[in-house]
This record gives C-alpha cells, sequence and structure tokens, in this order.
C-alpha cells in the first residue's frame, strides 16, 4: 500500500523509537536493569514488553529470553511495579549515565 | 573508598522539596549538604509545570525583585487562565476560570530548578550534582549519612527528597513493600515547539501569557485517565496519566494513549505544525494511596526525614503539585531546626515533623474557584 497523502503535522513524532531518538542519552556499558531470566521464561503475559513507556524489554523466542535494552530507559520506576511476578531489579543509573 | 565529609545535614534529591529544605536550613546558617544524581540539576525532569508564587516566595526571597515587583526566577508565562476541556469520543467541551491574582508561574522544570539551586548555594547550601546517593550508613541503629558510589558523606540529619521513584527508600526499608499498579498513575508526557505567536492565537492568549490546562476524557481507550497542557514560551507541553492497572490488564502501552489524545479533534488543531522535541514518563500516586499507604510508610526515623514525592507528599488533583513538596522540604527544615536546638536528632524528636505534615493536607487553597474546579476534577476521576 502506498501512502499518498502527506500529513502536515509530519514534524511531530508518533512512534516511541522516534521519540526516544530526539532524547541524549549516555548509557553505561552495563544495565541498571536487571531481570530473573528463570521467572521471565515462565511469564505467560510478558506485561513488561507492553507497559515500559521506552519499550525497553522485547521478548527473544529464539534465544527464550529477556532482552533489556537499558540505553532507551527513561528512569521512570514503573517497571518494578508493573511485572506480576516481581523479576525486575531496578537500580538508578551508575553516577551521572543514563538520560542526560 | 572513604574520605570522610561531614556536615550537619545531608539532602538527597535536587528537585523543589529538597531544595526548599535546603534553602531553610543554609539561611539559619545550618552547613547542608545537597546530592543531585544528574548532571544538570533535574534535567531528567525536564518537563514543565506551574508554580505558585506562595509559598515559593517566603523562602526565596528574591523570587522577585521587591523595588520593582520583577520576577527573577526563570519562568515561561503568567498563568492568566486555568482551563477545563472535556473530551468525548469526537467532540469537546472547554470552560475557563480566569486568574486574575498573577499569582502563578509556568514553568520549565531545568531552568527553574537550576535557578532554586542557584539560591540555595548563595545562602550557604554545598551541592554536588552528578552524584546518586546509594545508600544510607546507619550505625548504633540511627542514620548517620549516605554512600555514593565512590564516597561516603556523613550528618546528623539525612533527609530524603528524591521523588516518586524511590530507589533508596524502598532499600532503606522506610518504604515497606512495592507501591501497586492499581496505587499510581503513569504519565507520559512530550513537548512541542511552535512559535509563541502561533500559540498565543491558538489559545486565544496575550503575549507572556499562558493558561495551564487539564483534559478530562472518560473515552482515553477505556481507561481512567488524566491529561493537561501547559503553554510554555515557544513550546506547549502535553501529558496523560492512566491509571496503570488498567493500562496492564488492557496491555497498551502509554505512548499509544498520548497518541490518541494527539488525534483528537479538540488537540490536533492545537498543536499541528508543531515539532516533538521531548518526551518523558513519570509516575505519582493515586489520591487512593495516602489512607492504605499509611502503616507501609515511615515518614521519619532515627536520624531521617521524608519529604516531597518520596514521601507521597503530592495531590495529583492539584493544579500546582510541588506546593505540598516544597511544604514538607520546609516543615522537615524546621523539625531540624528544633531537633538542633535540642541536640537530638532521635526519631523522637523528628516525629514532631508529622504534626507538620497533617497540617499540609488541611490548607484550604487560596481561590475560590480554583476550588470549584478541583471539586469538578475528583468528581470526574471518581466517576472515572
Ligand atoms: C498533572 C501533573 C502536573 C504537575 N504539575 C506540576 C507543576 O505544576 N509544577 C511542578 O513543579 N511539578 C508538577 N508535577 C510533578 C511534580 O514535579 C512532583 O510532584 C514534585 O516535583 C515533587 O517534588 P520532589 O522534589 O519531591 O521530587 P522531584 O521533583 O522528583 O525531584 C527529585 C530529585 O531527586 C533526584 N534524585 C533521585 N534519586 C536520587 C539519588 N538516589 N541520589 C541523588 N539524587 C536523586 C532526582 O534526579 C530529582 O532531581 C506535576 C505532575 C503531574 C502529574
Ligand atoms: S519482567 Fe516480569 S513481566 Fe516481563 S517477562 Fe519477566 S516476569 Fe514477565
Ligand atoms: S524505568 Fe521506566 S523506562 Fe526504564 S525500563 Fe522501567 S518502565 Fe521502562
Amino acid at each position: 500500500m502506498v501512502k499518498t497523502t502527506k500529513n502536515t503535522s509530519d514534524h511531530l513524532a508518533k512512534t516511541v523509537e522516534e521519540k526516544l531518538f530526539l532524547i541524549k542519552f549516555c548509557p553505561d556499558t552495563e544495565s541498571h536493569v536487571t531481570v530473573n531470566q528463570d521467572i521471565c521464561m515462565l511469564c505467560k503475559g510478558k506485561e513488561c514488553t507492553k507497559f515500559c513507556p521506552a519499550n525497553v524489554f522485547a521478548w527473544s523466542a529464539i534465544n527464550n529470553r529477556l532482552v533489556i535494552g537499558y540505553e532507551n530507559c527513561l528512569e521512570c520506576g514503573l517497571c518494578t511495579i508493573g511485572c506480576p511476578y516481581g523479576s525486575i531489579q531496578y537500580n538508578h543509573p551508575k553516577d551521572s549515565f543514563g538520560r542526560n | 573508598m572513604s574520605k570522610t565529609n561531614n556536615s550537619e545535614v545531608i539532602i538527597v534529591g535536587a528537585g523543589p522539596a529538597g531544595l526548599s529544605a535546603a534553602k531553610v536550613l543554609a539561611d539559619t546558617g545550618i552547613k547542608t549538604l545537597v546530592l543531585e544524581k544528574t548532571k544538570k540539576c533535574s534535567s531528567k525532569n525536564f518537563f514543565s509545570g506551574i508554580i505558585s508564587e506562595e509559598p515559593l516566595k517566603e523562602i526565596f526571597t528574591n523570587f522577585c525583585d521587591h523595588s520593582n515587583g520583577k520576577i527573577m526566577a526563570p519562568f515561561e508565562r503568567f498563568v492568566d487562565q486555568y482551563r477545563a476541556y472535556i473530551l468525548q469520543e469526537d467532540s469537546f467541551t472547554s470552560f475557563n476560570v480566569q486568574n486574575n491574582k498573577q499569582n502563578s508561574y509556568i514553568v520549565l522544570r531545568e531552568q527553574f530548578n537550576s535557578w532554586l539551586l542557584k539560591e540555595a548555594q548563595k545562602a550557604g547550601a554545598q551541592v554536588i550534582t552528578g552524584t546518586a546517593a546509594k545508600e544510607l550508613i546507619i550505625s548504633n541503629g540511627k542514620v548517620s549519612g549516605v554512600k555514593t558510589d565512590s564516597e561516603e558523606f556523613f550528618a546528623n540529619v539525612v533527609i530524603i527528597s528524591e521523588g516518586v521513584n524511590s530507589v533508596l527508600t524502598k532499600s532503606s526499608g522506610l518504604r515497606v513493600g512495592e507501591l501497586r499498579s492499581n496505587q499510581i498513575f503513569t504519565f507520559v508526557e512530550e513537548n512541542i515547539s511552535l512559535s509563541s505567536g502561533v500559540i498565543e492565537e491558538r489559545f486565544n492568549l496575550s503575549p507572556f501569557n499562558g493558561i495551564s490546562a487539564k483534559l478530562f476524557t472518560q473515552a482515553m481507550l477505556g481507561m481512567p485517565s488524566i491529561g493537561y497542557i501547559y503553554t510554555n514560551h515557544n513550546s506547549i507541553s502535553l501529558g496523560i496519566g492512566i491509571l496503570f492497572s488498567e493500562l496492564i490488564s488492557k496491555g497498551i502501552n502509554p505512548n499509544e494513549c498520548l497518541e490518541k489524545l494527539k488525534e483528537h479533534s479538540c488537540i490536533k488543531p492545537l498543536i499541528t505544525n508543531g515539532t516533538t522535541k521531548n518526551y518523558c514518563s513519570y509516575i505519582l500516586p493515586a489520591p487512593s494511596l495516602k489512607s492504605q499507604n499509611d502503616k507501609s510508610l515511615k515518614l521519619f526515623s532515627n536520624g531521617c526525614l521524608l519529604i516531597g514525592g518520596a514521601a507521597l507528599i503530592i495531590d495529583i488533583f492539584s493544579w500546582d503539585v510541588s506546593t505540598l513538596a516544597i511544604l514538607s522540604g520546609k516543615a522537615a527544615a524546621q523539625t531540624i531546626i528544633r531537633a538542633k536546638e535540642l541536640n537530638d536528632y532521635s526519631a523522637k524528636t523528628l516525629a514532631h515533623y508529622l504534626p507538620l505534615v497533617n497540617e499540609l493536607h488541611e490548607i484550604p487553597l487560596q481561590d475560590d474557584n480554583l476550588n470549584m474546579l478541583n471539586n469538578f476534577n475528583e468528581s470526574i476521576l471518581q466517576r472515572k
């Protein structure tokens, strides 16, 4: 399908990815968000892959594990509240790493 | 590792709550150290917000120049109007309440917090940015300082003002257990740049004037939610908060709700041709939380006080969410000044903080018009 109409508000970002692209991050080399992969493997809902406002969590079916794109984390703290099985550990990024 | 650093009070977090406490303490000559995890103060909480003159100008006396009345703190626009938009599926109504007093301001947090920080420094508080407190140091059953990744800092009292995402509060056992998803609203906010002329035309404003708007909708993909718009000088801040438990059970991303809002016939014409500049996410406690949470949250312990968002001293219904945080900072400072006189920083003396906090929840709003809007607020949200 070819899109023919050009949106007049085309500078407005729509997707999470477009929005994250606008933010300056200074990522650490190790993740400040960690999970217990054994729990995640058994988790049916994989809720974290839907509610995270920065889409930090993605399920990799091939590797059978949760992939954590912590570099994009907005540091809101939702994930520890939202995971129904307490699998997520959140710490602040070290000193001046993280979102700028 | 440990260099020794001694002060009388350590404040963790340079938000409005922590900086208010720092200013009051430094003004009385108490040796105060503020630790802030971000490099520029509060740069992670870039969003915009409403600041009321009261009680800020009593604490930050340079808020306005007393000789000519000029506001010295950096702000975007005066709040000229409070506006409520009621959004239905594809129609809307709105009404305004004029703010004749010119007593509140739209501010961008990064600039505004930096100003608060400089004022606290001028009063004598020491501030270290780019440094997160990772752990409380406890000796003989009393909090005696904090650890960062590389150093230890010691003091008679530690004030925790780390905001709602309170890692330290949880790890130190002042808050028992995690908040539940039906106890918080999750907010996403976008900053959209537009020229000041276009903003004034679209919102029907004269130069330097702005609006603080709340968006009431019962149709946000079927979930309880509340949105808002602030007009900055040449951008607008558009945000929405949704009850987190609903979001989880429906499997929806908060950004989808924000996008739905942007497409609404009421909002779309206001942001057309704008450019997205920034995006953030934060959480606020739901109104139901306070009563339920009393048992699981301690506001003080031996050598430690909790203020602002970390203490859940926040009113989601209010049009100015930081006033309570600021007042709790002041209350904590007053408690510490008293503790210093008694030379006793135990929980027994710090307990004087509690009645001061309870008083905060009974402060009447200064403006009847705002009261009316707030009642309206509350009834809409409670009806879902
Ligand atoms: C609809 C809506 C409207 C709002 N309107 C306004 C408004 O008009 N005006 C307004 O000011 N606010 C507004 N807010 C939110 C408001 O910012 C907060 O409720 C208030 O600022 C709480 O202040 P605080 O100082 O306790 O925490 P915060 O402002 O969150 O500050 C906490 C600080 O601590 C730092 N920190 C955290 N952990 C550590 C650590 N371990 N070590 C060192 N530093 C740390 C953080 O980086 C941050 O700078 C609004 C929110 C909503 C949802
Ligand atoms: S983090 Fe929680 S929600 Fe996400 S997959 Fe693991 S158990 Fe499931
Ligand atoms: S803190 Fe927020 S942005 Fe970061 S991973 Fe958790 S939910 Fe996602």
